[in-house]
């Protein structure tokens, strides 16, 4: 259950981010890894939770989640998996690197544009 | 609508604090593990046995993480080591931040290894980088042998696996064989001690492992 402390440093980072501190955000752009140990339905209702009647309110979190890649340290093959068993599919080696699998990161964000800017 | 990209990492803010906790520890010659596991499984015992069987070999300070007491400071501080307690007050996981400040408590103190017990959970700890050189995650036998794969972010993310209550063996319905072999299909290059804090099985060779590592 530390999703809600995960999302108290998104919407600071969101924040800081902002060109102009009362710019509307629509969306917000999340990579997720599969071994991020980040619950994402969890995730969604924290921020929810703690921008509800904010000016985050309407701010939408939208999660690419990221499967987890390896590269097998002995034939090069590069996998993605969809159980965390460290194995390569191709030479049944425990050798292998992960390439992606523990992000988790903000991509991007999209605001609304101001409508009075002249 | 118009896009602002930010690529930045949720806990960036963590991650910066837990490598000038690193550099601080580099600085000071400090070899320093986190300990992590779920509830109950024997960190706080293995890190009486460790200072216990350590005695004239290793000199070691400990930070303690608790949801709330004081009570495993209390048990570590009866050895006579530098210990200071961090309660999280319903904080699932220890963050670099907390480790910074808690160490401030014992950094004029002399010690070699630094041992910091997290809070007992398997899962949040693993996302929150400390500053320290290995995580050492323990498992007990009457968790069952299925641990490792049910939390393979953790076990990925460690260097060190300590497979405790190993005196338990034959009373539980855990196959020894089977829990090593899940660690290692998500980790093979995991080192595994077998240890009983009751027993006191496996102790000394652990100790002399950490003792190699703060001459190697």
């Amino acid at each position: 259950m530390h999703e809600l402390s995960i999302a108290q440093e998104i919407l600071s980072i969101v924040k800081a981010s902002l060109p102009e501190p009362d710019s509307k955000v629509t969306a917000i752009r999340l990579k997720i890894g599969q071994l991020s140990g980040v619950l994402v339905d969890s995730l969604k209702f924290s921020f929810e939770a703690i921008t509800s009647q904010t000016e985050f309110e309407n701010s939408k979190l939208e999660v690419i989640e990221i499967p987890i890649k390896i590269k097998c340290n002995d034939c090069a093959k590069v996998s993605i998996i969809s159980e965390p068993i460290f194995l390569c599919p191709k030479c049944n080696s425990f050798n292998v690197q992960l390439l992606e699998g523990r992000e988790l990161e903000i991509v991007e964000i999209e605001i609304e544009d101001n409508k009075e800017e002249k | 609508m118009s896009v602002i990209t930010v690529e930045r990492k949720v806990l960036e803010k963590n991650d910066q604090i837990a490598q000038k906790n690193r550099e601080k520890f580099k600085s000071k010659n400090l070899f320093v593990m986190n300990f992590v596991s779920s509830p109950g499984s024997g960190k706080t015992s293995l890190i009486e046995k460790t200072i216990e069987h350590s005695q004239g070999k290793i000199k070691i300070g400990v930070i303690e993480g608790d949801v709330q007491t004081s009570l495993d400071a209390e048990r570590v501080n009866k050895l006579n080591v530098p210990v200071v307690q961090i309660v999280t007050n319903g904080g699932c996981h220890l963050e670099a931040n907390l480790v910074r400040d808690a160490y401030q408590n014992i950094e004029n103190e002399n010690f070699e290894v630094l041992i910091i017990e997290n809070v007992g959970n398997l899962v949040c700890p693993s996302n929150y980088d400390l500053g320290e050189d290995i995580k050492v995650v323990i498992l007990s036998t009457t968790e069952g042998d299925d641990k490792p794969l049910k939390y393979p972010a953790m076990f990925r993310n460690a260097s060190v696996l300590i497979i405790n209550k190993i005196d338990l063996i034959p009373y539980v319905n855990c196959n020894l064989e089977e829990m090593k072999k899940n660690a290692l299909s998500i980790n093979p290059e995991l080192k595994i001690f077998e240890v009983s804090c009751k027993t006191n099985q496996g102790i000394d060779e652990w100790v002399n492992w950490i003792s190699d590592r703060i001459k190697g």
